[in-house]
């Protein structure tokens, strides 16, 4: 059985993976304020969270489509777009829903889960960090995510006979293993998905190195980069991976800049700025805008890092033309109302519109 | 005469000349800590005699020294609703011998302070006992500090610290340096927190390394209670029974030190990421050349629980005295039979050149010299010394982010300042900030337009 793949999986929420082995930091940081033990505040609580609820699925609601075919364009259309999660997350439910019409389409199959996939790291990066969101937003990420930790599932169900046999089926259950556990997942499930991962991963890589277009190596390299040495960690095997990536994928951003950070952490900083000033050069052509905008604000600070300040303002200002030219991209500019869009988490508006 | 006025001129560099004309004055029960602060000039000495202070004192004269006539006699309480007991800004400060309880966040700091000493006191229940911040050249020795939510003693963004002889229990962390450079902790006895001894690299502070630091001969044992901070707290994040806990720092020796019954591990050596930090890109996440050398390690690692014990179990088994995560470079340990070490294949063995088992001290040989500051340097100083202490550019230490205040007021400098002066709670799960209406409206002010202004990463 001849298989295409599916569209170029980018996976950048790679970048966060770390997070997995930050559990010790993020889980209680994350803990929420005891919880008020009385039953009347109890019950308030209940009647909040169902009005949180309401309003939440109302922000989720998509176009009803009728046929396949719109349904089919709409996916196309809407599940690239990962500067706006109510849009791709249309995107993603109408390829769910195709796929469970059509389930003798492996093509379509590995597209909709690759879209679900990539559909974890829009919504890793619209939690918050440092402040909890507002309360409706809060209920709507997590319905977001149970719903496509659900569906990613089950379109592996499907697909799972297929695990030996296919690349791309590997390749996504190891990734679709680490990225769906990055949230709302106990922290055991965090600390042992490397381990479940690898070995889907290294089939995948072996049986075909370029799968998803390099993706599958991107995130091996990292979660290789990432783990300790007792649990398989191994920062030069990381470099080997990202090395062979950006051969096969010389104009993949992502695997350079994960190459760049490896030898940073393997204080090669040397190889580090030569690679980096090759990414500096690479075009968005073929990327994902809102990939690329994102893989140049890190390479801000892998320059910033190496002490080049020529280079990260040169990094900068391109970026900030890219931007420009493509108004509709988040911009990511504060990070410290990450994830919330922009959104000030106190006044819930946009800081550069303070007055 | 030439030489003679040469003497003098440097007296009065290094801010030694104000000793000559010292005073001294006594306080007696009833009577106010801070009044008498108020009357005293540079160099003098406030004596204290026994009884219960219910107040907050704020230093900010040069050299100035308040002494405890009995040691533990003078008690400061805050009666849990002070945040501060002894905050000293200037130079030379000696407090010295003092009883504190019952405030809710600094019993004692220094900000910005140099040359300073805290010795021979008893502080239980605060969030930090003692904590010198952005201080040069300091001494904590021989004091006695007990249930606190952060660090008992928390050396943040200094340098040349002796941290000597001192008892730290039941406290989350026993010991910090964080973000500190050229510090030495030796002679004290840590038992009963949650970990015992941290070293930390946090991100998002001014200050961007922490190294050079000799640990050693320390007594750090039963490190295994149930951590106690508030949940919005990064010292929240310390998982139980870790002795000593190493987090990004560069260049520590620890050496014998008596490390036993920490039932996680004896020594933790990780590197920011896998901790879970914030990046910052002018910070190298990764510990590099930590040395082990030789420590008496007992009874260490049998029991890890809950994510300790996750997150080793891919090494199949337990009882670890070291852990690392094999991030760091140019490391080294001593081998000793019946350690077990886990996550150092890449280290080296240490040599006995490296020892630090002399070193005797970190402080410099001569007094920090005083600097006088213009208003903007004042403010830049003031935030360096009392907001970093729990503000980071882009996460939260404690409190929000800089970034976050700066999306929030934009150029609003008077609402910031205002805000500051008298903070009021906005989030149930954060820690409440203290009011720094002692600062003075025009340092304020300064802070505020450093703040909105001049705050990068």
């Amino acid at each position: 059985m001849k298989i295409r793949p599916p569209k170029p999986l980018t996976v950048a929420a790679l970048v966060g993976l770390a997070g997995l082995l930050g559990a010790y930091t993020h889980a209680q940081a994350e803990t929420k304020a005891p919880a008020t033990t009385t039953l009347e505040a109890e019950m308030q609580d209940l009647v909040k969270q169902a009005a949180y609820r309401k309003e939440a699925e109302s922000l989720m609601v998509c176009a009803p489509l009728k046929d396949a075919q719109q349904k089919a364009a709409a996916f196309a259309r809407l599940a690239v777009m990962k500067w706006d999660r109510q849009q791709m997350g249309c995107g993603v439910r109408y390829g769910f829903e195709l796929a469970q019409a059509q389930p003798e389409n492996v093509e379509l199959q590995l597209q909709v889960l690759g879209a679900h996939v990539e559909y974890f790291s829009v919504l890793d990066k619209s939690y918050a960090r440092l402040y909890s969101a507002s309360p409706v937003k809060d209920v709507e990420l997590r319905l977001r995510w149970t719903e496509t930790r659900e569906h990613s599932a089950q379109l592996l169900k499907g697909l799972a006979p297929l695990a030996g046999q296919v690349a791309e089926v590997s390749a996504l259950r190891g990734i679709n293993t680490l990225l769906s556990v990055q949230r709302e997942a106990s922290e055991k499930e965090k600390l042992t998905a490397p381990g479940l991962a690898l070995g889907d991963l290294e089939a995948a890589i072996k049986a075909k190195p370029d799968v998803l277009d390099g993706a599958a190596l991107l995130t091996l390299g990292s979660v290789i980069a990432t783990l300790p040495e007792f649990a398989g960690g191994d920062t030069e095997r990381a470099i080997q991976l990202f090395e062979q990536g950006t051969a096969l994928k010389p104009q993949n951003l992502q695997l350079k800049t994960a190459l760049v950070g490896a030898e940073l952490g393997e204080r090669n900083n040397q190889k580090a700025l030569d690679v980096l000033r090759e990414a500096a050069n690479l075009s968005d052509e073929g990327q994902n805008e809102q990939d690329y905008a994102d893989s140049l604000r890190i390479m801000v600070g892998q320059a910033t890092r190496l002490d080049q300040r020529d280079l990260a303002k040169q990094i900068d200002v391109k970026r900030d033309a890219f931007l420009a030219a493509h108004p509709y991209l988040d911009k990511r500019k504060t990070s410290a109302a990450a994830g919330h869009g922009g959104v000030d988490p106190f006044t819930g508006q946009d800081p550069e519109k303070i007055q | 005469m030439k030489k003679f006025t040469c003497l003098v001129a440097l007296l009065a560099a290094y801010g030694l000349s104000t000793t000559v004309a010292a005073q001294q004055l006594t306080v007696k029960a009833g009577q106010s800590i801070q009044d008498s602060v108020k009357k005293a000039k540079d160099g003098d000495t406030i004596l204290v005699e026994p009884g219960r202070y219910t107040e907050s004192i704020y230093i900010d004269k040069q050299n100035i020294t308040l002494k405890s006539t009995r040691k533990g006699g003078a008690i400061l309480d805050g009666e849990n609703k002070r945040n501060d007991g002894i905050i000293a800004s200037g130079h030379g400060v000696v407090i010295d011998g003092f009883m504190v309880k019952g405030y809710k966040g600094n019993a004692i700091m220094t900000q910005g302070a140099n040359n300073f000493k805290i010795i021979n006191n008893e502080v239980s229940g605060a969030f930090y006992a003692i904590f010198p911040q952005f201080g040069k050249n300091g001494l904590v020795q021989g004091n006695e500090v007990y249930g606190c939510e952060d660090a008992g003693i928390y050396v943040g963004m200094s340098d040349n610290i002796n941290v000597l002889d001192n008892v730290a229990h039941g406290n989350v962390m026993g010991l910090e340096f964080e973000n500190t450079r050229n510090a030495l902790m030796a002679g004290n006895k840590v038992y009963k927190n949650t970990a015992g001894i941290m070293l930390s690299l946090i991100p998002g502070l001014p200050v961007k390394d922490s190294q050079y630091v000799v640990i050693r001969d320390n007594e750090v044992y039963d490190n295994n209670l149930k951590n106690f901070a508030p949940p919005s707290s990064i010292a929240a994040s310390i998982a139980p029974g870790i002795g000593i806990l190493v987090v990004g720092y560069d260049d520590a020796t620890i050496e014998n030190n008596l490390i036993k019954d920490n039932r996680g591990m004896g020594i933790f050596v990780l590197d920011n990421v896998t901790f879970g930090m914030a990046d910052d890109p002018k910070v190298d996440p990764y510990p590099d050349n930590t040395r082990i050398m030789n420590n008496t390690f007992v009874n260490n690692g049998e029991k890890p629980e809950g994510l300790i014990a996750e997150f080793i179990a891919p090494a199949g088994r337990v009882g670890f005295e070291v852990v690392t995560t094999g991030k760091g470079k140019g490391s080294c340990s001593v081998n000793q039979e019946g350690v077990d070490m886990l996550g150092t294949n890449r280290w080296a063995a240490c040599d006995s050149s490296m020892s630090k088992a002399d070193y005797k001290t970190a402080m410099l040989d001569a007094p920090v010299p005083s600097v006088p500051m213009t208003a903007e340097q004042r403010g830049r100083l003031t935030y360096l010394a009392v907001c970093t202490g729990c503000h980071t550019y882009s996460s939260v230490l404690h409190g929000p982010s800089i970034q976050s205040i700066q999306a929030i007021y934009g150029k609003d400098e008077a609402a910031l300042a205002k805000f500051v002066a008298n903070p009021v709670r906005k989030r149930a799960d954060f820690a409440e900030m203290p009011p720094q209406a002692y600062l003075g409206d025009e340092t304020i002010k300064a802070i505020s337009h450093y703040i909105l202004n001049d705050v990068h990463q």
